[in-house]
């Protein structure tokens, strides 16, 4: 099959591997209908997540259809049309029964490494790095989907792929940086970052019943985006305004109920290749940009929440801990637990509340998937966000090729 | 030469690892540079009743799914344990234990008899974590090289890759106990360093306990 490979920094390749196959009785393989460039994918494009190896498949928002399923998979059958959320996970371990599905204890057999760097494991993940977990990515034509009797969502007739594949991903994660807002009626949201998860945010917000959500972004065509698509009520655009008076302005002085950072930050890091002793001890040493979480946090107002859904990597410096303390705030972050929301989102998007197609500005096939992150992070010709599609119909199935 | 023994750790313990065996890398050790008695510790919390864990750690044909340095354990006709570890370069290394000690659903202990190459021993313990948290095992292995003093520094350099082997060893259990079987990434199968993608069948024919339907 052919699938989107990382070579090294800005070194994708699409070429032809072997197709997944069966390791778990719980395993499903799913053909590959459509796939998403992810922001988070931009850390590995750039090189800035460790443990990435040459030849590792990208990709963790895809979706398809079922073409082969273990003997331990009872809830899923061949032809099945499915999303998957992109972290794995049990579903019998203590954190999946808390809900902690992106905390899976089971699902990253390199747990160790991620001990190294982070004291405890979390779940392994879909395309992203040996120390969560060594999966291969979604941006192929085929993928493994292990504990498939647990994640995947079956997707009903009717509704296109372009409408349900950011369930996989951003919608959830957009969702739970609103929700961990707790928002309440008048409550002001502001939004760091207008990417497709900060659109989520967004939209989510006033889904949530926020009174008014402000997103702050750099590019025209995003902050036009979050006010025409998403719903936002109020854009800053940080290269122009101050972003701290703008928000004391527009809130009489309290600052916003609750700060979104769906920024996150390029985390320099050593790769693991070194070993994870030699990373831990370079991290350290290392500082990333926490700029938007440094801005959310001054911003925000006292007793207020800090929600932080961007990704982070490793250590930041220069924390405003005096802030938090001082002012009674609340951090709260995560990856995103999809599985929790796979359900409840998809019957808001078949009742007609939202219709997360609306942050597609490309699409592309599987074989211009190189190309497609370079636009996205060049942010060229309007670039918001690029669906690969994957099958093309010429793949040999899986089953096929495995007899030989 | 410090920081080329470093790198030999690194090299052990990262994911393109070396893949001796834990016993195998005392063993090596020991030969090496003497004598000095080596306990390591490491613990999980499983979601399961002790008494299953128990039953399935008392068999002991078990141990081989979870643990790596393990190739085989059988039980011998005079009810002595019959265990075959994973040597270095493939060789084989072999020793009979006997139980010591065992509380159903609460411990197990276990040591070599005499003429083991590298004598050892290992107890698991078993204890209920509050409020429903499932059980905690700990698991206690302990190998007392011969030969003479043993560099204390070299040592402590050491000790850090078996206790994580022994822990990747009940995190295996855990999956095995919670999930059914060990889980098994595109790139965690195999031994040595491999990218996250599939392998091809030939690959895969050389890879042990895959599942394939």
């Amino acid at each position: 099959m052919k699938a989107n490979c990382w070579y090294g920094k800005h070194d994708l390749r699409v070429e032809e591997v072997p197709d997944p196959q069966i390791l778990n009785t719980r395993d499903a393989i799913v053909k590959v209908t459509s796939t998403a460039i992810c922001g988070s994918d931009l850390h590995l494009y750039n090189a800035y997540i460790p443990s990435l190896e040459r030849g590792d498949i990208l990709g963790h928002e895809f979706m398809g259809e079922v073409v082969e399923v273990g003997s331990d998979v009872k809830n899923l059958s061949v032809g099945d049309r499915v999303v998957v959320p992109f972290p794995i996970a049990c579903g019998s371990c203590a954190a999946c029964m808390s809900g902690l599905w992106s905390l899976c204890e089971n699902s990253n057999p390199n747990a160790w490494m991620a001990e190294k760097l982070w004291g405890h494991s979390p779940a392994g993940l879909f395309g992203y790095s040996h120390m969560l977990g060594g999966y291969a990515g979604g941006q192929a034509e085929y993928a493994r989907v292990p504990f498939a009797d647990v994640g995947p969502l079956k997707i009903p007739d009717g509704l296109t792929d372009e409408q349900v594949l950011f369930l996989s991903d951003i919608f959830p994660t957009g969702y739970m940086g609103a929700e961990m807002c707790n928002i309440t009626p008048g409550d002001v949201i502001a939004v760091w970052g207008a990417g497709p998860v900060g659109q989520f945010a967004i939209a989510s917000a006033k889904m949530l019943g926020a009174e008014r959500v402000i997103a702050i972004d750099r590019f025209p065509y995003r902050l036009r985006m979050a006010l025409s698509k998403a719903g936002a009520t109020d854009i800053i655009n940080y290269e122009e305004t101050d972003v701290y008076e703008a928000l004391l302005e527009m809130t009489g002085g309290r600052g916003p109920d609750s700060c979104i950072d769906a920024v996150g930050m390029e985390a320099h890091a050593p790769n693991l290749m070194y070993g994870v002793d030699r990373a831990k001890q370079s991290m350290m040493l290392e500082t990333d940009r926490p700029l938007a979480l440094r801005q959310a946090i001054r911003a925000c107002k006292n007793g207020g929440t800090i929600s932080v859904i961007g990704v982070y990597g490793g250590f930041i410096d220069k924390f405003p801990m005096g802030a938090i303390v001082n002012r009674s705030l609340t951090l709260k972050s995560g990856q995103c637990h999809v599985h929790r929301y796979l359900k409840p989102l998809l019957e808001r998007i078949v009742r007609g509340e939202i219709d997360p197609s609306f942050v597609i500005t490309h699409r592309l096939p599987l074989s211009e998937a190189p190309r497609g992150y370079e636009m996205f992070l060049n942010k060229d010709d309007g670039c918001e966000k690029v669906v690969l599609k994957a099958s093309n119909g010429f793949a040999v199935s899986p089953s096929m090729s495995a007899a030989s | 030469m410090q920081t080329h023994t470093q790198d030999q750790l690194v090299r052990g313990v990262s994911w393109f690892g070396i893949g001796i065996g834990l016993g195998a890398a005392v063993a090596r050790f020991a030969a090496t540079r003497g004598s000095r008695h080596v306990t390591l510790k490491t613990s999980v919390t499983i979601r399961k009743e002790p008494a299953e864990i128990y039953q399935f750690w008392r068999d002991f044909r078990n141990l081989p799914r979870f643990m790596s340095h393990v190739a085989s354990v059988s039980e011998t006709s005079t009810g002595h344990l019959r265990w075959r570890g994973k040597g270095p370069a493939g060789r084989p290394l072999t020793w009979e234990a006997e139980i010591v000690a065992d509380r159903p659903n609460e411990r197990i202990a276990w040591r070599s008899l005499e003429g083991a190459l590298l004598p050892n021993h290992g107890a698991v313990l078993l204890r209920r974590a509050p409020q429903g948290r499932g059980t905690e095992v700990h698991l206690t292995v302990g190998f007392e090289p011969p030969g003479g003093a043993l560099a204390a520094k070299v040592v402590r350099l050491f000790e850090g890759i078996p206790e994580q082997r022994l822990n990747n060893d009940l995190r295996r259990l855990k999956q095995i106990l919670e999930t059914g079987d060990v889980v098994r990434s595109d790139a965690s199968i195999h031994r040595g360093l491999h990218a996250a993608r599939p392998s091809s069948t030939k690959e895969l024919s050389e890879v042990e306990g895959t599942v394939r339907s």
